[in-house]
């Protein structure tokens, strides 16, 4: 099941019942258990049997793994402890998922909650049971505190490899092939759309290096097992972000006992979102996509002016679709309590390439801007012999831009787009150093300042829209052809 | 960003909610209270960008089950099909507009829109002696339903034609009211059988719901979505120039036929072609045009010379079917006086494509050169010229 309008107004409806209605000590049990069932009613259907019931579970028990091994430790600590309430969750984990094998026996029209015919209960309880006392043994394995940065930093690299194998399309064919073989299946019809299409993987994955990743740094807060599921995989978020940060999102989750549920600001704000993001995505985005550049399309355009026109209304649609995501996932978590951070901030209206990373997919170049750029060029600056800081600069920049493309699948064409975003940012970079001086003469020309801010709007918008080219194209030949065309060129 | 949402000049108050609420839902009521007492779909349709914001359509738009390919929507709201054609735009002092409808043979399947009949025709500059240009529209669509081209016949005549051709076959003839265009139609098809005493047997009822919530704008939000479609996939047309998708090769109709002799599930044993045909429809095109002369033409198609063919002529016709049609029409042109010209023949084999009636870029100028001839000759003469009468 995708994210539609009818899981939409069940969410809604949802939010409603949990703000107006639910005894507030059951809240943050309610976000639990709603979004380890969503993690399954989500996952669109696979066609290698049972794997859509086995990702979503795959999710859950790396994020499980991934809370044991950031569990905080001294470095004279003997063993950890899991609590109580640790343990709770865990036997409720159980039972969330073995009840939902259940609904296996419900006609197949009540099986609403999963994307196919769920397997055999008894099968999920004696694969989990033995994962659930793992845990559980894990959690007694003495680990010291450099092992546990080992252990992290391996948790990572699995993490990374798994997504590469998923977005590397030779790999996940091949991956795809195996898993076939193993099941029993003609390997020839594989195809990791239909068979491994892990739903929200790419942001999981980001949630849990950042994790692990704050873990390793000392930032990372107390979390209980319950609470970093919750983050995880919080479904108004799973499919198309935000990327929260935990310890903002732990925040809410602290103070949802003390919501006012009645409060009608929230209801206000958070339904409103909602009712922008649907329109932004099925009304908006629905209808520029009927005429954005598509790899067909593109072949078909028999002057400049039309694929012109195909550009931009994909440039619109793509923003119109992900940013009504954006309001929806954060009108819904309004709803229930959690103030998602904002994704976007106008970013076509933006003077500097520089401030359209800023309020483009805002939180995935937070994360990026975190984890990569910052430790990349405080590394460098700490060098004997470091470059010069232009240098360190446009490396950042580079290995910055370059993830963020490559997060999206790993294609040439995805790495020439980071390359293309990481130029425009070193020039503008280089440019704003270097007349800052002359730029600070406009401020008092008002009619300039604006004449120059609009020349930087026009200038921003067609660099990122030419460079989406980039991002739709299969492959460097047909961006390269649609390039030419739009300018004039190779009809 | 959100400022104006988040930090409300008053702060929001579960008042203010109640009155949103009761507001909206009000005006949702009294909206679609209009929309059902206006009916305004058709008045709708007739309001389009194109030929406006942009270039109107070379043929009516027909997508198929995937418009994604084709840029071009299937749909039944003929009034929105024709707004969204060239022959919406303003008559120019000087233009002798000829409406041609027909079947796909002749709306041009397989062929860019520029290269169908009609842009073809109008290429070729033909004028008058008046001076007059002449300019042709193609309004033909596929699938031969005669009663579907008296439909679009009503609507174009607004548009007002100077000559209308109307190339019709032996299947044009069968009644068959059942297909969607129709039976989304059938008010105005009832309509047409009202004014002109037509019989129709309609074996299935409308799948048009009339009850009140089918009338309002939930009830009609396909007809709209589809109407906003239209217009959209109008921006691709005239971005790319392309309004069909067309396969990189295409099979040629077979020369050797099957030893079968039925049309469709009729046998010659059960059935004659007076039995399966009616011409009464042609009356009420007729009736429709008025004034404005109205030439029928017998379609050109493939005769196919290989194996079986002394039982058919091709894939689509049996000889007894086909030959029988010819005598019964040309009875009923003769005894009507009906502008008429059998073109059945009048085209060399290699011209058709994957179909009897399917012709290749070549074969439409050909067919184009014929009826320019034709229509330059009835203009000056008053009769048709070729051996047509």
């Amino acid at each position: 099941m995708t994210f539609n309008l009818t899981l939409i107004a069940i969410f809604t409806a949802g939010g409603f019942i949990y703000s107006l209605i639910l005894p507030k000590s059951w809240r943050k049990w309610t976000l639990f258990i709603a979004s380890i069932l969503a993690v399954y009613a989500l996952q669109p259907p696979l066609l290698i049997r049972n794997m859509d019931f086995i990702l979503p579970t795959v999710t859950i028990f790396v994020t499980v793994f991934v809370w044991i091994a950031t569990l905080p430790r001294q470095d004279n600590q003997l063993r950890i402890t899991i609590q109580w309430r640790d343990l709770f969750t865990i036997a409720v984990l159980m039972l969330l998922i073995t009840g939902l094998a259940m609904t296996r026996f419900l006609p197949s029209e009540w099986q609403l909650l999963t994307a196919s015919r769920p397997p055999a209960p008894l099968d999920v309880f004696l694969a989990l049971f033995p994962l659930a006392l793992l845990i559980i043994l894990v959690g007694g394995i003495q680990i010291n505190q450099p092992r546990q940065k080992v252990l992290l930093s391996l948790m990572i690299l699995v993490i990374i490899g798994v997504f590469i194998i998923l977005k590397t399309d030779r790999l996940a064919l091949a991956f795809s092939g195996w898993l076939r073989e193993q099941t029993g299946r003609d390997a020839t019809l594989a195809n990791p759309l239909t068979d491994l299409n892990w739903l929200g993987f790419s942001y999981v994955a980001f949630r849990l290096i950042h994790v692990l990743r704050d873990r390793q740094t000392g930032k990372l807060p107390d979390v209980s097992l319950r609470d970093m599921l919750t983050y995880i995989i919080f479904f108004p978020s799973l499919t198309a972000g935000p990327i929260d940060r935990i310890e903002r999102f732990q925040e809410d989750l602290v103070a949802l006992p003390e919501m006012n549920g009645r409060d009608p600001s929230r209801i206000v704000i958070g339904s409103t979102r909602i009712v922008i993001g649907i329109f932004k995505k099925f009304v908006v985005a629905d209808t520029l996509a009927l005429f954005a550049l598509t790899a067909t399309n593109a072949g078909q355009v028999t002057y400049a002016g039309g694929m012109w026109v195909l550009l931009y209304g994909y440039a619109f649609r793509l923003f119109f679709d992900f940013s009504g995501y954006s309001d929806i996932a954060i009108g819904i978590g309004m709803l229930f309590g959690v103030q998602l951070p904002e994704n976007f901030n106008r970013p076509y209206l933006k003077n500097s390439i520089t401030s359209f990373w800023q309020s483009w997919h805002i939180t995935l170049s937070n994360w990026v801007r975190f984890y990569i750029f910052s430790p990349l060029t405080r590394t460098m600056l700490r060098w004997k012999r470091k470059p010069s800081s232009d240098v360190i600069v446009g490396i950042g920049l580079v290995a910055t831009m370059v993830i963020i493309g490559l997060w999206h699948g790993i294609s040439f064409t995805f790495f020439i787009w980071g390359l293309w975003h990481a130029t425009g940012l070193f020039i503008h970079k280089m440019w704003s150093d270097r007349t800052r001086k002359w730029y600070n003469q406009f401020k008092k020309k008002q009619g300039q300042l604006r004449l120059w801010n609009w020349a930087g709007i026009f200038i921003t918008f067609h660099f990122v829209v030419v460079g989406w080219v980039w991002f739709v194209m299969p492959d460097v030949g047909s961006a390269l052809s649609v390039l030419s065309k739009l300018a004039g060129v190779g009809f | 960003m959100w400022n104006w949402l988040i930090n409300p000049e008053k702060p929001y108050t579960w008042g203010f909610i109640a009155r949103v609420v009761i507001k909206a839902t009000l005006l949702f009521i009294l909206l679609n209270l209009l929309f059902v007492l206006l009916q305004p779909i058709d008045a709708l349709s007739r309001y389009t960008l194109y030929n406006n914001v942009f270039a109107g359509r070379e043929r009516l738009p027909y997508g198929g089950d995937d418009f994604s390919q084709s840029n071009a929507v299937t749909m039944d709201n003929i009034p929105a099909m024709i707004a969204s054609h060239q022959i919406a735009r303003q008559k120019a002092d000087d233009e002798f507009r000829v409406v041609i409808f027909g079947n796909s043979g002749i709306w041009g399947f397989w062929l860019p829109s520029s290269q169908t009949l009609g842009p073809q025709m109008t290429r070729m500059n033909t004028k008058l002696a008046d001076g007059r240009r002449v300019v042709v529209y193609n309004l033909a669509y596929p699938y031969p339903y005669i009663i579907r081209d008296l439909l679009f016949m009503d609507e174009a005549m607004q548009y007002k034609p100077d000559m209308i051709i109307w190339v019709v076959s032996a299947a044009s003839f069968w009644e068959d009211p059942n297909s969607p265009i129709i039976l989304n139609n059938l008010d105005k098809v009832r309509h047409l059988v009202e004014n002109y005493g037509l019989t129709v047997h309609f074996n299935t009822e409308s799948p048009v719901a009339t009850d009140f919530y089918s009338q309002t704008i939930i009830g009609k939000r396909a007809t709209l979505l589809t109407l906003l479609q239209n217009q959209l996939t109008g921006i691709l047309w005239n971005g790319l120039g392309i309004d069909h998708n067309i396969p990189s090769s295409i099979p040629k109709t077979p020369n050797d036929l099957p030893d079968d002799d039925k049309w469709s599930s009729f046998s010659p044993s059960q059935y004659t072609a007076e039995n399966l045909l009616s011409f009464h429809f042609v009356d009420v095109g007729y009736n429709l045009a008025g004034d404005i002369p109205l030439i029928m033409i017998n379609q050109p198609m493939f005769i196919a010379t290989g194996e079986n063919s002394y039982l058919r002529y091709n894939l689509d016709y049996p000889r007894w079917l086909f030959d029988d049609y010819r005598a019964l029409f040309a009875k009923s042109v003769a005894q009507n006086a009906w502008l008429y010209c059998d073109l059945w023949d009048a085209l060399p084999n290699e011209y058709y494509t994957d179909t009897p009636f399917h012709m290749n870029a070549s074969g439409i100028a050909e067919l184009g050169r014929i009826l320019l001839e034709m229509i330059t000759h009835y203009m000056e003469l008053g009769s048709l010229g070729r051996d047509c009468e």
